[in-house]
């Protein structure tokens, strides 16, 4: 009796230590890399919004008008502190909650097009023009447009960085939600 | 005393002759300059790591294709992907036709067939019987559509032509939305350029291009000043015949010393920019000189690939000349380098420039027979257009006046 016990308590023991010792984790936190939640130091305010799309699913084609896709509060990812590295850019910031949240986002690399810059082409399985033809990414710091690509823009402590879906890419109305 | 003044009078006639040759030389020395700029920047992607496919990449093919460069394996990749494309999500795009019209340009540019790369019809699923509607991403769908259509030997579909002339904007422009934009509007007369019934779409198009052109001389697209609306404006002024000369200054004012086009006045090269001003210049370079007087080829031809920049010169009356001069060394060449049994299969070619390029790109499958091709591309322009130029023929007279003078004067004695 006693060795059973004995063997029972080695063996919660040794469970014990292999799960300190090893980290334990799903393939997405894996891959995802630490948790960029913030927790002290510089951070950065990051929302994926698709608010337009929410409200006016009929410009959807049909198999995206579920709410995987776009969630009715239009938030693909609500407004959420994460940690900000030094010389972090917006694109930076979206890719690093990207792989933690797991939404897939679609980007072409800067040496791909004119610009020079990433373009995102595709957010949660949100594309370019799957609205319409104005349809697309855009997204804004602090309430602004800041008219580079995401890749250029290094952000600062506080920064608010929406990533919005906007059905008019002509005008997008960036103080909508 | 007779004989001294009779000595002057030659010396004089055979001096003016010579400077009145010389300066017919003039322009071509500017042209030199052109091929030297397309060797560069392919030399430019060739040293560089970047072959896998890409957008970019697309369109160098295009360029390299049509300027007789080689892109060796760039066809199989291009293949490749499209096949893996359509067994993973069942098309290249979910929403962007002209996924399917550039990817039919490099195939088509590179001596492939778009109706059948591993048994995909681009052209069926890109244009004809579109799997994604052309007008899903707007204008460019319809643009690429008809400019597509006429690179790749098939007519412009009547629905898409009409569809893309509707958008025009009341003064004449093209743009995505709002204001006329010059990259829009020089690939709206690109597309629209030799389509019979419109005319004066592009009359009107040419006319608004030419007001949003800048004081510097360039094209802004968006508020920025930059090299790709340059490179456009220029494939729209050779699909209508025109000389880009001033255009095609602006455009090497963009180019940097490691061969290069930089996006933005001064900045770094670009492979995009890069891509499209090479297309822009290769487009130049086989544009033949002077433009007037050709006749336009009927585009009812079908078998005709009709390319959309140099199509109003290509099969015309007197482009047949140098190309076909040309044709037979290149042919000669051929069989006596590379013994290659492809040689024969190109026959069915109605364009023997474009083709036989092809034909030795596909063969050469290295970058060695670039000196053989570069003099011969030189060569075809430059004897067109000093055996044109108005100078040359005053030469020509002076020398014959001359001839004349002489035989008068011994007759005389």
């Amino acid at each position: 009796m006693k060795k059973n016990i004995a063997l029972i308590a080695v063996l919660i023991i040794a469970a014990a230590a292999l799960s300190y010792f090893f980290k334990i984790e799903t393939t997405g936190r894996y891959y995802g890399g630490e948790s960029p939640l913030w927790e002290s130091g510089p951070s950065a305010v990051l929302s994926i919004e698709c608010g337009a799309a929410a409200d006016n699913r009929g410009e959807l084609p049909p198999e995206l008008r579920d709410e995987r896709y776009v969630p009715a509060d239009g938030y693909i990812l609500a407004p959420t502190k994460l940690a900000l590295a030094e010389g972090e850019s917006a694109y930076d910031l979206l890719m690093k909650a990207a792989r933690y949240y797991e939404i897939s986002v679609d980007a072409q690399g800067s040496g791909e097009n004119s610009l020079g810059t990433v373009y995102i082409r595709g957010i949660n399985q949100l594309y370019e023009f799957s609205a319409g033809e104005l349809s697309g990414w855009t997204y804004s710091v602090n309430g602004e447009l800041p008219g580079v690509g995401c890749d250029e823009l290094e952000l600062s402590d506080g920064d608010e960085v929406r990533f919005i879906y906007t059905l008019d890419i002509a005008s997008p109305e960036v103080d909508e939600q | 005393m007779k004989s001294m003044t009779y000595c002057a009078v030659y010396k004089v006639i055979a001096a003016a002759s010579a400077a009145a040759m010389l300066f017919c030389a003039l322009p071509a020395a500017a042209y030199t300059d052109v091929t030297e700029a397309v060797n560069g920047v392919y030399n430019y992607k060739v040293k560089g790591s970047d072959h896998g496919v890409s957008q970019a990449n697309d369109w160098f093919a295009v360029a390299a294709g049509r300027g007789g460069k080689a892109m060796p394996g760039y066809l199989e990749q291009l293949s490749a992907y499209v096949a893996e494309k359509y067994q993973s999500d069942g098309g290249l795009d979910r929403n962007k036709a002209t996924e399917w019209h550039r990817t039919a340009l490099a195939v088509k540019a590179l001596g492939g067939d778009p109706a059948n790369v591993g048994g995909i019809d681009l052209l069926r699923d890109g244009i004809t019987e579109p799997l994604v509607s052309l007008d899903r991403q707007g204008i460019n769908g319809l643009i690429w559509a008809v400019i597509a259509s006429k690179y790749c030997g098939i007519l412009p579909p009547e629905s898409v032509c009409a569809r893309l002339a509707q958008r025009q904007n009341e003064d004449g422009s093209f743009s995505l939305r709002g204001a006329g934009d010059p990259d829009v509007t020089a690939m709206a007369i690109c597309a629209l350029s030799d389509v019979p019934g419109y005319e004066n779409a592009v009359s009107a198009a040419k006319a608004a291009l030419e007001a949003m052109r800048l004081p510097s001389g360039g094209f802004a697209s968006s508020g920025a000043e930059n090299c790709e609306s340059t490179a456009q404006v220029i494939q729209a002024l050779c699909a209508l015949g025109e000389d880009p000369e001033r255009d095609i200054a602006v455009l090497m004012s963009y180019r940097n010393p490691d061969g290069g086009f930089a996006h933005l006045p001064g900045g770094k090269s670009n492979d995009m920019a890069s891509a499209q001003a090479m297309l822009a210049l290769v487009t130049y370079e086989q544009l033949p000189r002077p433009a007037a007087a050709v006749e336009e080829p009927p585009l009812e031809t079908t078998a005709e690939p009709v390319i959309a920049p140099a199509a109003a010169e290509q099969p015309g009356e007197e482009a047949d000349l140098p190309v076909e001069t040309a044709a037979q060394p290149g042919a000669e060449q051929r069989s006596e380098a590379e013994q290659n049994a492809e040689a024969e299969a190109e026959p069915e070619a109605e364009e023997p420039g474009i083709e036989e390029n092809n034909a030795e790109a596909e063969e050469a499958g290295e970058m060695a027979p670039e000196p053989d091709e570069a003099p011969e591309a030189d060569d075809e322009p430059e004897t067109a257009e000093a055996s044109r130029s108005p100078l040359f023929i005053a030469a020509i007279a002076l020398v014959i006046a001359a001839l004349i003078f002489v035989f008068i004067r011994k007759r005389k004695r």
